[in-house]
């Protein structure tokens, strides 16, 4: 019927030539003698105007110069095609994609099933007070199931919200413990289920705690299954972690993960591939979203500089000016020049108060014996 | 988007990783979306039709086989998806009077980069063109053009042949081309 349908709208002696041509597609001779219709119905010749294919491009820019003689024909078929050259069209809402994406997340590990319930051992008097009991049991497990039933696929979220100047300690429904920097959302579930993978959106600064709920011989989260992960989704990129301590910052623009201790398996999830890193103690991975199609690299830091905001201080302990100069470059944006090049492996030593960076670096400034002079976002020590 | 890593993310998730899943998901969401919202005009229906054709991969991931362009397969099982609820709906279409019985391509103005540089009277003589085609050629056109898709795999979409696709294909441009002659005229001014 199909066949039959496509073939009458079309005259029969074209068909041939249309299959002889789709024979020949890449014999230049046959390119020569190309009508409009030909340039039109030619698949490299299509790619070419509309701009899916970079080599039939240059093909055809090369060969129109080659074949001035079909200029004519080349250019109406052109002309038609660029008709039909379409607009990127407008992005779906990102809200929209992540509560689907949520919600095949939620079908693809669903809550596991609930455990056998125990059975009651009783003597012989007290049994028909137990059957009461049992029977009380077994109605409020059925609404529990039933509820449950109910609501599979939309949990009730809980949201934790910090404002300009404010710190958060929150714990979460496992026991970890999470501490929110300044102008940060913290979103999760408000209920987890055992043995469900444990995960929190964050936008803004957080330093987590995470409690290892996994037995204690699993120690390598990239091999561990789904239920005894816990993961943080900051922006395109999911920290997904077993137990241990680690600072995420997702601000507009960039996302910066540091890892304290244990370990942690970085996903980056968006731009069309699956680039994953395993972070060690120490190192940093940052994410700008000026180059989304970088690939992920580690690098190490002082880990403890980059959640020094919990406490209000940093401590240096023979550290070198270069990771101090990184830091000031990492989390105050401040680019620094060194007069002497010889002072980026000074060591300093000592505490200071890190929510002033004027404080901060007037300290460094007194301790290396030179002069700090700020200009914005550029600072200069000699 | 390579169609070679496409198909390693396919296999990563017929060998069970819901990540390789959940990374196709996110990667051909809005083509599949526009696609299915072209075809029905219906956001909800188009909305679950997405979800529900995911989530029954991964049930039946062990049942499924390897794929080479993973794009074309998941755009003719949410045809199929469509079709099927669209049926569905037809039958109880008395309880849904505004319900449009369409499955077709509608196309507007604003969908086209040359549109916006021509006069509305002649944007607008493109989309009568464009709109008076076939449902067929339509929906072809909309696969080459907005998707980027080769006849092979439109053919496999619309599960036509490769030879029916070419000819609904050029026969909606040699109409066009007899229709838009005045446009094309001012196109090709303007690439001067």
């Amino acid at each position: 019927m199909e066949m039959n349908g496509a073939a009458s709208d079309y005259p029969p002696g074209r068909i041939m030539w249309q299959c002889v041509a789709g024979l020949f597609h890449h014999l230049i001779m046959n390119y020569a003698a190309y009508s409009t219709e030909d340039f039109l119905a030619d698949e490299s010749f299509q790619s070419f105007v509309i701009g899916h294919d970079a080599t039939a491009g240059q093909f055809w820019r090369a060969w129109i110069v080659q074949n001035p003689a079909r200029q004519p024909e080349f250019d109406e078929a052109v002309a038609l095609l660029q008709l039909l050259a379409t607009r990127q069209p407008q992005p779906l809402p990102e809200a929209l994609k992540q509560e689907e994406a949520a919600k095949l997340r939620h079908a693809m590990h669903p809550p596991v099933a609930p455990r056998a319930q125990p059975v009651l051992r009783v003597g012989r008097h007290a049994r028909r007070w137990a059957s009461a009991v049992v029977a009380a049991l077994a109605l409020g497990f059925a609404g529990v199931r039933l509820w449950q039933h109910a609501t599979p696929t939309a949990p009730t979220w809980t949201s934790y919200t910090t404002h300009t100047g404010e710190h958060r300690e929150v714990t979460l429904p496992d026991g970890s413990r999470v501490t929110m920097n300044a102008n940060s959302v913290l979103k999760l579930a408000t209920t987890w289920q055992p043995g469900h993978v444990r995960e929190v959106w964050l936008a803004g600064e957080a330093f987590f705690a995470v409690r290892h709920t996994a037995p204690a011989h699993l120690k390598a989260v990239a091999t561990a299954p789904a239920g005894v992960k816990f993961v943080v989704h900051a922006g395109p990129l999911d920290v997904a972690v077993l137990g241990t301590q680690f600072n995420v910052l997702r601000r507009v623009g960039k996302t910066r993960v540091v890892l304290n201790t244990g370990q942690i398996q970085l996903r980056h999830r968006q731009a069309g591939r699956l680039d994953q890193v395993l972070l060690e103690p120490g190192e940093l991975v940052e994410y700008n979203e000026t180059a989304p199609q970088a690939a992920l690299v580690k690098r190490m830091v002082r880990a403890d500089f980059y959640s020094a905001w919990t406490s209000g201080q940093l401590q240096f302990d023979q550290t070198p000016v270069a990771d101090i100069v990184a830091l000031l470059k990492d989390s105050y944006g401040l680019d620094v020049a060194l007069g002497n090049p010889a002072l980026a492996r000074q060591k300093l030593t000592g505490t200071v108060p890190n929510h002033d960076v004027d404080v901060l670096l007037n300290a460094v400034g007194k301790s290396l014996d030179v002069k700090v002079r700020r200009q914005g976002n550029r600072v200069w020590l000699e | 988007m390579t169609d070679e890593r496409s198909a390693q993310l396919w296999e990563a998730f017929r060998d069970g990783d819901a990540h390789a899943l959940s990374a196709l998901f996110e990667i051909y969401y809005d083509a599949l979306y526009h696609y299915g919202l072209k075809l029905t005009g219906d956001e909800e229906l188009v909305k679950d039709c997405i979800q529900n054709l995911f989530q029954k991969l991964w049930r039946r991931r062990e049942g499924l086989r390897a794929v080479q362009v993973v794009k074309a397969y998941l755009f003719k099982a949410l045809r199929r998806h469509l079709g099927d609820e669209t049926k569905l709906l037809r039958k109880h279409r008395h309880l849904l009077p505004t319900y449009i019985d369409s499955f077709e391509v509608i196309y507007s103005h604003e969908e086209f980069l040359i549109a916006q540089q021509v006069d509305a009277e002649q944007s607008a003589h493109l989309m009568a063109a464009l709109n008076r085609l076939s449902k067929r050629q339509r929906e072809a056109l909309y696969l080459k053009f907005f998707d980027g898709f080769s006849y092979e795999r439109i053919a496999e979409v619309m599960s036509l042949n490769t030879q029916s696709v070419r000819n609904l294909v050029f026969n909606a441009l040699q109409t066009l081309r007899k229709v838009m002659v005045l446009a094309l005229v001012l196109v090709l001014m303007l690439a001067k």
